[in-house]
């Protein structure tokens, strides 16, 4: 029956879960490799990086650096995202898979309720393998059906979003096979969702353009207005 | 005085032999999903889990038996009761019960009077909260709670772990199994359904129980739903589907009181509810669970009136004990209150969930004589119960075993047949010598286990 019927608020919700988490792994796997790159390669590394995320970050070592990727950065610290999809996965405990909650649960645990001067690149490496179990989980479970659907949906929005922020400028766009792989994939899930979605395509799009499209295409898939 | 049986001795024979390096587990279980009773202090959302300890209480399965009658016959009756009220008042009209103690009470609903509920259930889960008199070994029902019951999803979940971490004492017990109630509940709704989707509307996030709200809506395979995702067309009720679909609600379990239920017709700035609810109500188009208006037959003072509602409806001798309770609006009473109250148990009717509780004993002679004197103004405000010494339970904290006072809410589900659960919300305060068990004055709970 779940499967079926899903209010706007769940579809939503599953729909963000996907984009938070995403948003989580993306800035936490680019923040230890950025980590590396401050401690004696190029001090400025994280600035540029969050940069790209149109955030400031000020920082004297890389240590701070990563505490304030964790926890200070506004709004893209790791600690507030985790804390959003919690958040929508806690509105969505009767239809999420009790495992997969529980991952995100402890993920959001460990980093609320530690000693946070302990943060360490180590120790965010360890929740992202904890974040490898609920996308398992979720993935696996295929009997969620449209659960499953729409938080990959999310999952791939904010990937594509993450890619064109961090890696792409307005000549490249069109070439990145990842990227061509990504809406494809887009496209699917879309489709499967909502037989009339109408595909996404990025063609002859700025970098800009570009995240504006495919911020709005779940519009397509979530009746918000009705 | 500690309650004991012998399928408790049992209990500690082979507990005692065991790790108890794996309660922790337990622990970890209940943080890790998250198994928790919100509270709020001091104007802040508390998150945090809900205490448990892992002694159960243990009932032997012939006097849970007896139990298992009486709250059918008790909740019966208070099913029967409320059918009367919203309808002929034929037990006003024998007198059995005086019309002012009905008509004066603000969880009377005058304005859904003729208003005929699917299969007339109107009690569809009732939690029941008894103790133990260790005066005469007897259960003694302390409240009926008829409006929103919580709690049964907590012994659930730790059911689930505990027969994990361990497995040696479901082996060597006949424990009763409770995982039918989830099933006994969709059940339940099905049957008084007026035909569409089943549906549990919770207030939200924040609220105490919404880890409740969410286990059952799952368990019972129903959609889990906040104010804003139902609309009324029609005087029907329908989800808004992401797809922009509607589909009709037949059954809500709503786990939020009828002041919220619908701001056109209770509280005008109330966001959780749904607005026109109440006329779908009204045609007949939703069965809602547990029904408007009930809180009349869980009031207290209409608490002192049960055991004369079984014998008048039922024609039966009450199974199970109220407290002795005085109603200080009849004058004998009144006289018997004021000349004793300082070893009596006083309670505003309009009061829950241990708030407005005061016990005499601990009251000062001031304080004592300020309460005479609002008791002599405003007599249908409390009721007076005299102090029952109920069995303490016993608690494994910071490695020994400790007494502490407790209670035990039994849930019942009202369907095609009256179903008691074999199982039950065993409350346990945190501190010593504490009568006060509830949830949201900070207890804890236990597992409850029937046992042959």
């Amino acid at each position: 029956m779940k499967n079926k019927y899903l209010s706007i608020r769940s579809a939503d919700g599953l729909y963000w879960i996907g984009r938070y988490l995403q948003r989580f792994e993306i800035i936490a796997k680019e923040s230890i490799k950025t980590f590396d790159v401050v401690i004696d390669i190029d001090k400025e590394a994280g600035k540029h990086f969050f940069t790209k995320l149109t955030k400031d970050i000020n920082y004297n070592s890389a240590v701070e650096f990563f505490y304030k990727t964790v926890y200070e950065v506004k709004e893209s610290n790791l600690c507030y995202l985790i804390d959003q999809a919690r958040e929508n996965a806690t509105m969505l405990r009767d239809i999420l898979d009790e495992d997969a909650f529980m991952f995100i649960n402890v993920i959001y645990t460990n980093l609320k309720e530690r000693d946070r001067k302990s943060i360490s690149p180590k120790e965010i490496e360890k929740l992202i393998r904890k974040l490898d179990s609920f996308w398992g989980r979720i993935f696996l479970k295929t009997q969620h059906g449209i659960v499953q659907m729409l938080i990959e949906f999310g999952q791939t929005v904010e990937g594509i979003d993450m890619k064109l922020r961090l890696f792409e400028n307005d000549e490249n766009i069109n070439d990145n096979i990842n990227l061509k792989f990504d809406i494809q994939k887009l496209n699917t899930i879309g489709i499967a969702i909502n037989p009339e979605f109408t595909p996404v395509r990025l063609e002859n799009l700025t970098v800009s353009e570009a995240l504006q499209k495919i911020s709005s295409c779940v519009n397509e898939i979530i009746r918000y207005e009705s | 005085m500690t309650e004991k049986n012998p399928q408790l001795e049992q209990f500690f024979q082979i507990f005692n032999k065991l790790d108890k390096n794996r309660i922790a587990d337990l622990k970890e279980f209940t943080n890790n999903f998250g198994i928790n009773f919100n509270l709020f202090k001091d104007g802040s959302f508390i998150e945090r889990s809900f205490p448990f300890d892992v002694i159960p209480r243990i009932i032997p399965k012939d006097e849970f038996k007896v139990l298992e009658r009486g709250l059918q016959q008790r909740v019966k009756a208070l099913n029967i009761f409320l059918n009367d009220i919203y309808s002929d008042q034929k037990i006003i009209k024998d007198k059995i019960i005086p019309a002012e103690f009905v008509f004066s009470s603000k969880a009377y609903r005058p304005e859904f009077h003729g208003v005929k509920t699917s299969r007339s259930i109107r009690t569809h889960i009732s939690g029941i909260d008894l103790v133990k008199n260790s005066a005469n070994n007897r259960w003694t029902i302390l409240e009926d709670n008829l409006r929103v019951p919580s709690g049964a999803s907590y012994p659930l979940s730790i059911r689930q772990a505990y027969r994990k971490v361990y497995p040696e004492i479901f082996e060597q017990m006949n424990v009763e199994k409770i995982r039918y109630y989830p099933q006994k509940l969709a059940e339940m709704m099905n049957y008084v359904s007026t035909g569409g989707i089943n549906v549990v509307l919770t207030p939200g996030r924040y609220n105490s129980a919404f880890y409740e709200h969410a286990y059952l809506a799952k368990q019972t395979d129903a959609i889990l739903a906040v104010g804003s995702d139902l609309e009324v067309r029609d005087d029907k009720l329908y989800l808004k589907s992401f797809d922009g679909k509607r589909e009709k609600v037949g059954a809500m379990y709503r786990r939020l009181d009828d002041d919220f239920l619908d701001p056109l017709e209770f509280k005008p700035d109330s966001m959780i509810g749904v607005a026109g609810l109440s006329n779908v109500y009204r045609s007949g188009n939703i069965a809602l669970i547990n029904s408007i208006g009930n809180g009349i037959a869980d009031d207290k003072g209409i608490y002192y009136f049960v055991p004369k509602m079984i014998k008048y409806y039922l024609n039966e001798e009450p199974i199970i004990d109220n407290a002795p309770t005085y109603l200080p609006y009849f004058e004998n009473d009144m006289k018997y209150v004021l000349e004793n109250i300082e070893k009596l148990v006083i309670k505003d009717v309009a009061e829950a969930g241990g708030y407005g509780v005061l016990f005499g004993y601990k009251m000062s002679a001031v304080q004592l004589s300020d309460l005479k004197e609002v008791i002599k103004r405003e007599p249908r405000r409390f009721i007076a119960q005299e102090l029952i010494e109920f069995y303490d339970v016993e608690c494994f904290m910071n490695g020994e075993i400790v007494p502490r006072k407790s209670d035990l809410r039994c849930y019942v589900a009202y369907g095609e047949e009256i179903y008691v659960w074999t199982n039950g919300l065993t409350r346990y305060a945190l501190e010593a010598g504490n009568y006060l068990v509830n949830s949201s004055q900070g207890g804890g709970f236990k597992d409850t286990w029937i046992v042959e």
